[in-house]
Formats: structure tokens, C-alpha cells, sequence
């Protein structure tokens, strides 16, 4: 291990999720070098967990899970809250102290607070920047240094309305994240400063668990017999463009070329991309999945021929990862990290958002050319397996973390 | 004439609350079972009745019991069956039963298509008032495409079939209902209207150089708004000096949609999102603005468009549901396929650029408004078809 050990907590809405699977990668890769990481979250299901089951360091992991109290209905905040104030200040009285010199303000943060305080962390972590918003206290009120990543929504829409949304962050925290350039440069149109300690470091997908099991057939694709198979990956709501994505299909269809289009996925958007799909004259060739395992994203994956991602507002998207590392030539928008995801003209074709018919194009193009599919694929999985490794991440995670605490 | 309206808000949207106050006022009287407070204005002949929605709202229901017993002990059992007999669903039906005992109307009307499903056993037995339902859109194109959903939609054939009439807002939704079931000679088509005076004509010419573009209507995603916008951005590309504003409110999702789509289309300097306002608000609006746009993906018939004719605006929308039985193309304004940015974008561009054209196609739009869409016309229709039912029962 390089370096020495460090206490982490990682702070987000849900833990695990199966849409953020990478939280998920992210502690257990951090534990198994050796560093003794918690995770707070506002909920943790245990139908969620079933999902994971089988994976590395599950149980020790499970272990290191804490919830914060309830904060709503508001009648909890009045049961939980003597409890866990006082359990703070047996835990950590020194912190708690200073929390409760700002009066009842800091009785409400203590009590949010509470699960962090009792890990005496040196680096809090906050996995979305709109979590982190009131919360940049924590650096004087523990001696931490206090870790912001953006992930997507944080920066693309999330307080577009308040050009000061972010200052607090902006201000105080002592590192930020960002998934790639894309978001970077968003960071710091919404004000964050250029000399801010920061790290790009892109997501990281398991290659070893997404790799094909058995070789793709090359042959001509696109007829009544042998439809080109189009899959899609993402949850349904408008970021994702599933109304693009259709339309292109139609526009792909109406080029002569026959598809079976797959849709994993489910949201509230449900019942609008089914609307599109009857609108646009689809049902019979556009089959919705609903939310699937990892295991089933890899089946779906296995089976397609092109991976399909319309999203108008995008971080950098794992599944375009996934769907690269199972040698799918991808044609997606050039959304958020998109163009840094893929390599137009080499794993795939970045088209402009919002823009149905260059997408359908470069379906059409894809379906014609099989050789042309071989190559990018290929070269997808040349490339996920060189610069989206997962032990690359945590070792950068790290790094980044020794660099915010201020050593070499 | 004694109506009890089932199912709706209260205070209602705005136009069901000109139905009612315009029928009140011709003598009937009206009872509008809702799960609502009655609080707000209440028009002479109009009682609120308070139906609890769920079971937490017993006190409300016991009334209601009590009530039904004085006037109908036979179906206040049966109301009590239906509670007891388990579920939202029975609870819901039970409470309907009370209450139309209590009122004894001569007719029900639902007035939105899926409120009426959980009542279909009231509708199945023999009883003495006239049902009515009506069929607004969303529920008749959208809801029943959604296998989620199928439980509902698919007893729609059933609901029309034990309906004595079916209401709907466009000729558009009834060939829609037959697909479901809907047999035609069961079905009344009554268009929506609008008040003249109050979405009245602009009285000053507006001298200004860049067209002012206006939206009205919630933000959800049938009305499409990220079309809308991709379709003047085109316009702005175009060289046409535009300004768009957006008037409906929004729930969270859709408002970060359409905040999002503004700035990631640089818009944010020419498009003005001003939330809900009051229906005054809106007519000040609309008669300030030069062009209305409407790109929605699904519609009954929309009363925003027919309230921006009314104004005296040319319509550029979408070929969705009844919209061309609101807007004739190439009169009132120009109605483009679904979906089609392109084309939405032409129509605008076409507008903005001929001053004369705004102004015929405007003044047509209004006149069609005042011929078609008035409120004493949609009146005529509902006492036709109210009365009309009445009278089928004494022959």
C-alpha cells in the first residue's frame, strides 16, 4: 500500500444502489487496500443489497454501512433526536461541543451530522455535490478535510436557477472531483476557482466481469431474418433522450434497415417513452426490459450489435463504458463526458444531441458494415481495458486524497 | 335539474368552473363531490360535498352514512357493504353510493374518464340517474397504451358500455375511444370554450422589432416543451430577433428538464420562464405576444390554444388529438405533425417574418373562437345533452 491508512467516509443519498454501482466498487476497492472507509447514506434497502450479493467484500462492507436518522416525518427527528445528540457527544465530545456552541442551528446539524462524528474521519467525501450544499461545517467543526465529487446532475442542472449555488462549496472544500473534462469545465463556468485542488478521474467498470463469453457473429445485419440488434442502457427519465433515441430508430427503419431495439431500464419517464414508442409507430420492434441486474445488463449486451445512448444531459455513463468493454461499437450523443468516453470514428460515433438523424446515420452505417463493427468494438474494449481499470481508479482516489491532506 | 358532478378538484380548473357557474346560472342545481376542502368562491346553486378520500376520513364518512340512511337506507347498506368489504377501491365506491343517495340527482357525470372506473359496479346495477362520462384526452390516448396501467384502461369498453352517454372534447378523442370500445352513437362531442371577454383582443399595435413567442400550459412532458424550444432555437438560428415566454408551472423533473434545455441551448437570454400565474395574468400576457406555440405530443383539444385565439394570436401546433378542430391550418395559424422540430420551426419562422400574415391569421383565429367556441354555444350543448337524457327517461 502507498501511503498510510486513511479514515474515509463516504457520504451520499442511497447505499448500494444497482444505478450506482460504482460507489459500490469504489469502497470495497478502497478497503481492499487497507484504508478504513464508512459509508453514510440516507437509506440502504435490503432488496438493493440482494443485488450485490456474491460480490467482493460484501459482508465487511455491510458492516461499515451507517443510516442517518430519520428527518422526516418530522415527529421522528423529535423521538430519534435525544439519542443520538447524546450518543454524539459520548462519541466524540470535543466535535460535539462545537457543535452545540452554534445554538439550535448546530443542535439540527449534530443531529445530521451524527453517524460522521462517530467516525472521526480525517476525509468526508460527499459522492454528489448537491449533497454537500449547508453541509462544509464539518471541516472546522472535526479537523476533516471535506471532498466534493460531481458526478452529472449536480453540475449540468441541479441550481441552474441560482448562479450562487455553489459557492459555499466553491469556497471551502478542500478537493473537488469531477468525472472528466466536460465537468471540469462546467465546475468552473458555475464559479468554481481554476486553482482549486482538483482530479479528474473517470468511472471504472468491472472488464473483467463485462467481457464477451462468447464471440459476436460479424454477419450482415439488418433484414427481416437477421434485424440489427439496437440496445439501449439507462434509466428512464428525459436526461437519458429516449425520445432522440426513438427517432432515430424510426429514421433507421425508415432507411430499410430492420432493428430490434432493447430498452433496459425503468423511471418515471415510463409511461412517455412508451407513448413515443406507439407515437412513432415502434411497438412491435422496441421492447422496454425494465430495470435488470448486472448479470442481465451483460446478457443484453452480449446479444446486441450496436449500443444506443441519446442522453441530452450525461456525467460520463458507465453503461457506454460496459457496452464498450463488451465490444459494441456505441453511437451516442455528445452529452456531458460522452466525447471523452468514446473515440468517434474508433469505439463508436459521437453525434450531436438532440439530433435524431445523425444517429440514425450512423446506425444505418454500422448496420452495413460489419467489418466496421468488429474494428470498433474491438478497439471499445482495447480502450476500457488501457484507461478505465478499476485499481487505476482507487490508486487515483488515492492519490487524490493524499494530495488534499497535504501529503507527498 | 339536479347534476352531481363526481371526481373533480376543488376549486376546479378554470374550465370546469365556467361550466359550472355558466349551468348554475341557468337554474340548475349543482353538487360537486369532491375530496377537496369546499373552501374559495362558491357560486349560487352549487354545493361542495366533501368525500373522504380515504379511510382516515371516516368522521366524514359516517356523516355522509347517516345522511344516506335519512334518504336511502337500502343503498346506504349497500354503501356499507362496499366499505366493508375491503380496499381503497370499495371504500371509494361505498362513499360514491352515500353520496349520490344523499343527492338523489337526475344525472352523474364524471368528468375525468379513469375517476368512473372504481364505480363501474354502481354503473353495472339498475338506477334511476343518467351517467355520464367524459373523455379529455390523456386518459383515452396515453393511459391505455401503458401495460402498468392496463387494469384500468382495459375496463374502458365496460365503463362506456354502462354509460348513457360519453362526453368528449374532440372528434379526434372519440375515434380513439372506438378503438377501446367506445361505440359512436353513444358519444357527444362538446368542445371546450372560452370567454371572449376575458381573453379579449390587444387594443394597441405593438411597434417593436423582435416577435414575442408565448407558451401557456403546465410543464409535463406530453406538451413537450424540449421540442418547443429546440423549434425556436431554429428560429433564433434563422435570423429572426425572438423572444419566448413560458407560462404554466412546473413539478421539479420538468423544471429542471426545461431549465437545463434553455441553458444547453443558449437560450437563456431570450427565453423567460415566468411559473404559473393567475388566468388574468395570462390574458394580459397573451395579448402582449405576437405568436403562440404548442408542441404538444398528445391532446384532447387544448384550451390554451383556444384562449390564445380568443386573443387574437396565430397558432403554430402541433397535429395532436382535436387540434385541428381548433386551428384550421393556413387560417388561424400553421399545425405540423408531432414531433417534427423542422416544421415547427418553418411555420414560426413564416410568422415572425410577415407582419400582415400575424395580423390575418390572428383576427381569423379570434373570429373562429367567437363563432365556435363560446361559452353560451357549450352551454346549449350540455343542456341539450343533460335535458336530452332526462326526457329519454319519462317517454
Amino acid at each position: 500500500m502507498a501511503g498510510r491508512r486513511m479514515r474515509i467516509v463516504m457520504v451520499c443519498p442511497s447505499f448500494p444502489k444497482t444505478s450506482e454501482t460504482f460507489l459500490f466498487q469504489k469502497a470495497a476497492g478502497l478497503m481492499e487496500r487497507g484504508h478504513e472507509v464508512m459509508v453514510v447514506c440516507g437509506s440502504s434497502e435490503e432488496w438493493e443489497w440482494e443485488r450485490f450479493r456474491g460480490r467482493a467484500m460484501l459482508e465487511d462492507l455491510r458492516r461499515r454501512v451507517r443510516v442517518t436518522a430519520p428527518t422526516r416525518p418530522r415527529w421522528k427527528v423529535g423521538i430519534h433526536g435525544p439519542g443520538v445528540v447524546a450518543r454524539s457527544v459520548r462519541n466524540n465530545a470535543k466535535a460535539a461541543g462545537r457543535y452545540l456552541e452554534a445554538g439550535l442551528r448546530g443542535l439540527r446539524d449534530l443531529y445530521l451530522d451524527a453517524e460522521i462524528l462517530a467516525a472521526r474521519p480525517e476525509i468526508v467525501h460527499f459522492e454528489f455535490g448537491a449533497t454537500a450544499l449547508g453541509r462544509m461545517h464539518l471541516r472546522e467543526r472535526l479537523g476533516c478535510k471535506v471532498v466534493v465529487s460531481f458526478r452529472g446532475y449536480d453540475l449540468n442542472f441541479a441550481g441552474l436557477h441560482d448562479p450562487h449555488f455553489y459557492d459555499e462549496v466553491w469556497e471551502k472544500a478542500d478537493g473537488v472531483h469531477c468525472l472528466g473534462e466536460d465537468l471540469w469545465k462546467r465546475a468552473q463556468r458555475r464559479g468554481c476557482p481554476a486553482e482549486k485542488v482538483h482530479a479528474l478521474i473517470p468511472p471504472a467498470i468491472d472488464a473483467e466481469f463485462f467481457r464477451c463469453s462468447e464471440p459476436r457473429s460479424f454477419k450482415r445485419a439488418g433484414t427481416k431474418e437477421r434485424p440489427l440488434r439496437l440496445l439501449s442502457v439507462g434509466r428512464l427519465e428525459w436526461k437519458k433522450g429516449y425520445e432522440f433515441a426513438l427517432e432515430a430508430a424510426q429514421r433507421v427503419r425508415a432507411a430499410g434497415v430492420e432493428i430490434d431495439y432493447r430498452i433496459v431500464g425503468d423511471g418515471s419517464y415510463y409511461e412517455a417513452v412508451v407513448f413515443a414508442r406507439h407515437q412513432m409507430g415502434l411497438t412491435d420492434v422496441v421492447t422496454l426490459c425494465g430495470a435488470m441486474d448486472r448479470e442481465g445488463v451483460r446478457r443484453e449486451m452480449q446479444w446486441a450489435d450496436v449500443f444506443v445512448h441519446a442522453a441530452v444531459s450525461e456525467g460520463f455513463c458507465n453503461a457506454v463504458l460496459e457496452a464498450q468493454a463488451m465490444e459494441l461499437p456505441v453511437v451516442c450523443s455528445d452529452a456531458g463526458g460522452l466525447p471523452e468516453n468514446v473515440v468517434h470514428g474508433m469505439t463508436g460515433f459521437v453525434t450531436r444531441r438532440r439530433h435524431p438523424k445523425e444517429m440514425a446515420e450512423r446506425i444505418v452505417e454500422l448496420a452495413r458494415d460489419a467489418e466496421l463493427r468488429r474494428k470498433m468494438g474491438e478497439a471499445g474494449r482495447e480502450r476500457v481495458e488501457k484507461h478505465f481499470r478499476v485499481e487505476d481508479q482507487i490508486r487515483a482516489f488515492e492519490e487524490f486524497y493524499q494530495k488534499v491532506m497535504g501529503e507527498p | 335539474m339536479h347534476l352531481l358532478l363526481l371526481d373533480i378538484r376543488w376549486p376546479p380548473e378554470t374550465f370546469l368552473m365556467r361550466k359550472i357557474e355558466a349551468l348554475a346560472g341557468c337554474g340548475y342545481r349543482i353538487t360537486v363531490g369532491t375530496v377537496d376542502a369546499p373552501r374559495g368562491h362558491i357560486p349560487e346553486n352549487v354545493r361542495v360535498l366533501r368525500l373522504p378520500a380515504s379511510r382516515r376520513g371516516w368522521m366524514t364518512g359516517v356523516r355522509l352514512f347517516l345522511l344516506a340512511m335519512f334518504n336511502d337506507p337500502m343503498q346506504a347498506f349497500h354503501g356499507l357493504r362496499d366499505v366493508f368489504r375491503g380496499g381503497l377501491d370499495g371504500w371509494r365506491l361505498g362513499v360514491r353510493r352515500w353520496a349520490i343517495a344523499v343527492e338523489k340527482p337526475q344525472i352523474v357525470h364524471w368528468e375525468w374518464t379513469l375517476a368512473a372506473v372504481p364505480c363501474m359496479p354502481l354503473l353495472e346495477e339498475a338506477h334511476e340517474w343518467h351517467a355520464v362520462v367524459s373523455c379529455r384526452g390523456a386518459h383515452i390516448s396515453i393511459a391505455p397504451l401503458n401495460p402498468r396501467r392496463r387494469a384500468e384502461s382495459e375496463r374502458l369498453g365496460d365503463l362506456f358500455a354502462c354509460v348513457s352517454r360519453v362526453h368528449a372534447v374532440s372528434e379526434a378523442i372519440v375515434s380513439e375511444g372506438e378503438g377501446l370500445g367506445l361505440r359512436r352513437h353513444k358519444a357527444v362531442v362538446i368542445r371546450p370554450a372560452v370567454d371572449p371577454s376575458h381573453f379579449r383582443e390587444s387594443d394597441a399595435i405593438r411597434k417593436d422589432n423582435s416577435v414575442q413567442i408565448v407558451m401557456t400550459g403546465s410543464l409535463i412532458w406530453r406538451k413537450a416543451m424540449e421540442y418547443a424550444l429546440l423549434a425556436f432555437q431554429r428560429l433564433r438560428n434563422a435570423g429572426v430577433e425572438a423572444e419566448l415566454e413560458v407560462l404554466g408551472g412546473a413539478a421539479k423533473e420538468e423544471r429542471d428538464r426545461f431549465l437545463y434545455t434553455v441553458d444547453d441551448l443558449e437560450l437563456r437570454g431570450s427565453v423567460r420562464w415566468r411559473g404559473a400565474v393567475a388566468s388574468d395574468e395570462v390574458a394580459q400576457r397573451l395579448r402582449e405576444a405576437d405568436i403562440f406555440l404548442h408542441a404538444s405530443h398528445s391532446e384532447g383539444i387544448s384550451n390554451a390554444v383556444l384562449e390564445a385565439m380568443a386573443c387574437g394570436l396565430p397558432v403554430v401546433c402541433t397535429d395532436a388529438g382535436g387540434m385541428r378542430e381548433a386551428v384550421r391550418d393556413g387560417i388561424d395559424g400553421f399545425v405540423v405533425p408531432v414531433r417534427d422540430v423542422e416544421a415547427m420551426a418553418e411555420a414560426l419562422v413564416k410568422l415572425a417574418r410577415d407582419h400582415d400574415m400575424r395580423r390575418r391569421m390572428g383576427a381569423a383565429a379570434r373570429q373562429r373562437v367567437l363563432e365556435e367556441f363560446t361559452l353560451e354555444k357549450q352551454t346549449r350543448e350540455w343542456r341539450a345533452l343533460y335535458e336530452g337524457l332526462v326526457r329519454e327517461r319519462r317517454h
